[in-house]
């Protein structure tokens, strides 16, 4: 018999399994004929072009006939074993939509394009080895780093920024000229800054960001040569930048003046930042090598310095990702293990359904359904499962999505959060397909195993399989192993939690409302004592509020997100004391911040002024220099050389939270240099939210004319600040949980089925005298040691794995031995007591029954 | 039968490479290739059917019971075992004398409106 090409029988195998059976003999037969029947080369391209085309309209309209057929008898299938079916829905939509979730961030982080041209060679740059900040020497350097083919240089601060009437606060970065060159971004309208545009005396110009322009200006074109204030420093608006672009860090304003950065006044840390483009064909570990070796040549004793001040090259998308980058990574891989747990159970669930069903199968296939028949029935009725799963899944991964918005966001506006975003669905759609494949890929690879006949003549519940043992055997270590993991992680993970809720911050921000209020550049109040003369008359008006028991001011708030710079200080015993922060204070703010004063007084009203340079500094400070209360009196010498009486001894305080070890720190009177922005703290009777609002308004109608922000409660404020710890630990707390029901759930499932299976050798054993306790432990012994090799297995790629947890949370610890155990126990007791209960119906088994059902 | 009348109403109108299928059914049973050929012939190389269409419309057509299999064969030795011949059920009957009818119909109604030519 003559056979048709290959290419031809290989595209007929794409048609579903009937249609396939039905016709493949005779459209087989029927290319033959019409092959013969042409002789040219033209006419046998045209036949292939229309048989190929007539194939790609056929094939998917036959498909999709025969799979609502076996949709149709799926859900017939489903419907009588609705339980398992809702639990196996339910545990692959948790853990499809939490790995489609965690995948949404990983997205944007990592594979989302950025808003600039080619981000591949943007890099950032620390510690560029110049001696001082001046136009010429940093142009000098850039021309001369034959890596890079530009670089520009800026830094970026919140700033007062005013449009006529209106005044709020705004991330400005003040850049070189070249800055939106290098980013390879070009103004929507208007124009970038020129060439001199950045030298010291010139003008400053002001390109804004195309949110602010739609905000402020109503996406006006008049916007362009109109003037804004920076804390009170006049610019000219040249263009808007383009839509989504706000690099570095949600930046509002960019100006020209970063060379003449005296010209906008600024009292906050402040700090250069490099950004740099790769010659084309340089790669980034080139330019790193280039960039270190030119360091060490430079400033030798830079390499020497914490990690963090080093010289280094980031590329931008890495830079951008930050800690949030490994993060994401952990907990996609602790996602891909809860998927993964999900899928064995899911597994267990199936095969124990094929079992059950052997019976009607083998009679389909004895009616004349071929196996392909029947595979393609398995495949489409997991995949029936997995996708319904997946579409409930995408509810549970924007609710993942919407939390890690909340406790790590992103640094730009397109790196946001996004669940509805090709790539991510598309992912979540190859998932549901892949694990429904696998789930109707290994019960058809079963169903192989049989021969119908032998199937029909025996009972539905006959003998045992042993290929099907050893693979329920496999599925549950398998299970074990990765519950385990997820168990000692999350009780790492959990303990650490636990442990920075406990830790004495130093501070108690029960009851405390907290508003900020700025007086950088304003031009009212521009004198240090005016400035003063302001924020001690704030605090008199919230200290008259009603329910305000007591009211002071502070510099930098802890648990705000500020820099600190640190020094050391000499005191008169000849001692050093460093590293030490410095914070402004006035009168009251300790008591109303809950800061235990341990010895001496707090500031009063003259503290600061002439004759009274006092500072009041922190237990840990105290200890540091070898000294208790007797500190009090002794004089202290700050770098420049003033002198400073010790008046008082507080509480340390964790400044940026629970995470961070007790430092030494002094606190000045802020009537001695009053700062450019004040942060009030009012602890009140009652509710504190329900003061914020007046608090905020007694302050913003004393002058509305200064920006007054962040009005909230201080409870809410350490909400933000634990709300990424708190995220991480829910999630791992979470998936372990999820992992461990579905090894209950597996477990009972498998010795329920042994029992069931093995019915009529239990009865013969009973008959023949064997106790039922004996019995009992006979099929528990099934389930519970591949759960015990599991759990050793599990324990083993904890050890290996448990460093990563730190990603998530700093402060957690490594696993140590009481995490295994706990974990191993734990789940071993559930393994023990879910087999336990399973094995229960063997007491109702009739030894007389079970035989006679032979 | 007002049954199997409802059954025929609700196929119409019939799908052209349907239509011209029954159509050379009614004069015997033939196998797939065959009709393939001779519709080709009769519409003057206008509706040339590739095995996709081909197949899926007898499919088709056995679902909805417009033909069925046919048990004879011809001498095994004068002909390729692969190949399946169809004949036309008194159901398929009905439908393509129903669908030339429609088709009728509406040629007249157009020729009551439009200036035709006449056809030799």
């Amino acid at each position: 018999m003559p056979a048709p090409p290959k290419l031809y029988r290989l595209l007929l195998r794409l048609y579903p399994a009937s249609f396939r059976e039905r016709y493949q003999g005779q459209m087989e037969r029927y290319f033959l004929d019409e092959y013969a029947a042409t002789s040219s080369a033209f006419g046998r391209f045209n036949l292939w072009m229309r048989e190929v085309l007539g194939l790609a309209t056929s094939i998917p309209v036959q498909t999709a006939a025969e799979a609502g057929q076996d949709l149709r008898y799926s859900l017939r299938v489903y419907r009588g074993r609705s339980l398992s079916a809702i639990l196996a829905v339910a545990a692959l939509a948790l853990a499809i939509g939490a790995s489609t979730g965690v995948f949404s961030v990983v997205n944007a982080l990592l594979l989302r394009t950025l808003p600039f041209h080619d981000p591949a060679s943007l890099v950032e740059l620390q510690r560029v080895p110049i001696r001082a900040m001046t136009p010429n020497a940093f142009k000098d350097w850039a021309s001369r780093a034959e890596y890079l083919s530009r670089a520009s240089a800026f830094g970026t601060s919140e700033m007062n920024l005013s449009v006529e009437r209106e005044s709020l606060r705004a991330n400005v970065t003040e850049t070189s000229a070249n800055f939106f060159e290098t980013m390879g971004a070009q103004p929507t309208i208007g124009r970038a800054f020129a060439g001199g545009e950045d030298s010291p005396g010139a003008p400053p110009v002001a390109v804004i960001s195309y949110g602010v322009w739609n905000q402020l200006y109503g996406a006006d074109s008049n916007a362009i040569g109109s003037t804004l204030h920076l804390n009170g420093t006049a610019a000219t608006i040249i263009g808007v930048a383009p839509p989504r672009f706000d690099y570095p860090g949600k930046t509002a304003i960019w100006v020209s003046t970063f060379y003449s950065f005296n010209v906008i006044p600024k009292r906050t840390a402040y700090g250069f930042e490099f950004i740099g483009r790769l010659k084309p064909g340089v790669t980034v570990a080139q330019a790193r090598q280039r960039f270190i070796a030119e360091s060490e040549r430079t400033i030798p004793h830079g390499l020497g310095e914490p990690e963090d001040s080093r010289p280094k090259i980031t590329p931008i998308r890495d830079q951008l990702a930050g800690t949030v980058r490994q993060a994401s990574l952990v907990l996609s891989g602790i996602v891909l293990l809860a998927l993964l747990a999900a899928c064995a159970s899911v597994a267990q669930l199936l095969l124990s359904r094929t079992m059950e069903r052997r019976h009607e199968l083998a009679l389909r296939s004895a009616l004349g359904a071929s196996r392909a028949r029947l595979t393609q029935q398995l495949i489409t009725e997991s995949l029936a499962l997995t996708t319904s799963a997946a579409a409930l899944g995408m509810g549970v991964a924007y609710w993942c999505s919407g939390l890690a918005t909340l406790a790590a966001p992103a640094t730009l506006e397109t790196q946001s959060y996004s669940v509805l975003d090709v790539r991510v669905l598309l992912f979540s759609a190859a998932l549901s397909v892949l694990t429904g494949l696998c789930f109707g890929v290994i019960p058809s690879w079963l169903l192989g195993r049989f021969q119908p006949s032998a199937e029909l003549v025996r009972a539905p519940h006959g003998g045992r399989d042993s290929a099907m043992g050893i693979l329920r055997g496999t599925l549950l270590t398998v299970q074990a192993a990765l519950t385990v993991t997820l168990l000692a992680g999350s009780i790492t993970m959990g303990r650490s939690f636990l442990k920075m809720l406990n830790t004495d911050l130093g501070f108690h921000p029960e009851g405390a409302v907290t508003v900020t209020a700025s007086l950088t550049g304003s031009t009212r109040y521009k004198s240090s004592s005016e400035q003063w003369e302001y924020y001690n008359e704030i605090a008199d008006r919230i200290r008259k509020i009603d329910g305000v028991q007591s009211a002071g001011g502070v510099r930098f708030l802890p648990l705000a997100r500020v820099m600190y710079s640190a020094y050391s200080v000499t005191l008169d015993t000849g001692r050093q004391v460093g590293p030490v922060i410095s914070n402004g204070a006035m009168t009251g703010y300790f008591e109303a911040a809950g800061i235990k004063l341990l010895a001496g007084r707090d500031f009063s009203l003259v503290d600061g002024t002439a004759g009274h340079k006092t500072v009041i500094v922190n237990d840990a400070f105290a200890r540091q220099a070898g000294m208790g209360s007797e500190i009090i009196g002794r004089t202290l010498i700050s770098p420049w050389k003033d002198e400073y009486v010790v008046q008082g001894i507080v509480e340390t305080v964790r400044t940026t939270g629970p995470d961070m070890p007790p430092v030494s720190q002094i606190y000045w009177p802020v009537r001695e240099e009053a700062p450019g922005a004040i942060t009030f703290v009012a602890k009140v009777s009652g509710r504190p939210e329900d003061s914020v609002a007046k608090i905020r308004d007694v302050v913003r109608a004393y002058d509305p004319g200064v920006p007054v922000y962040d009005a909230k409660t201080y409870e809410a404020r350490l909400d933000e600040v634990l709300a990424q710890p708190k995220f991480y630990t829910t999630a791992v707390l979470f998936f372990a949980g999820l992992a461990i029901l579905l090894a209950i759930a597996g477990i009972y499932g498998t010795a329920s089925f042994a029992v069931v299976q093995r019915r009529h050798e239990l009865g013969v054993r009973m008959a023949l005298g064997a106790s039922r306790t004996k019995l009992r432990v006979m099929v528990i012994r099934i389930c519970v040691i591949p759960a015990a090799i599991g759990i050793s297995i599990g324990i083993v790629a904890s050890v290996q794995s448990g460093q990563y947890l730190q990603h998530l949370m700093a402060s957690a610890q490594a696993l140590g031995w009481r995490d295994y155990s706990l974990a191993s126990v734990a789940l071993f007791f559930a393994a023990a007591g879910a087999a336990w209960v399973a094995t229960e119906r063997i007491l109702r088994i009739d030894p007389v029954n079970a035989l006679r059902a032979e | 039968m007002s049954k199997s009348n409802t059954r025929v109403v609700e196929l119409l109108p019939l799908p052209l490479p349907i239509f011209h299928m029954l159509l050379s059914l009614t004069a015997g049973e033939r196998h797939g290739y065959a009709l393939k050929r001779e519709i080709l012939e009769r519409t003057k190389g206008k509706l040339n059917l590739a095995a996709g269409a081909l197949y899926g419309s007898i499919n088709k057509m056995l679902d909805q019971g417009l033909i069925e299999e046919s048990d004879d064969r011809p001498d095994p030795h004068l002909d390729d075992e692969r190949r399946r011949y169809y004949r036309i059920t008194p159901l398929g009957k009905r439908a393509v004398e129903a669908e030339a009818l429609r088709l009728r119909e509406l040629v007249e109604q157009a020729e009551m409106r439009l200036d035709l030519p006449e056809t030799t």
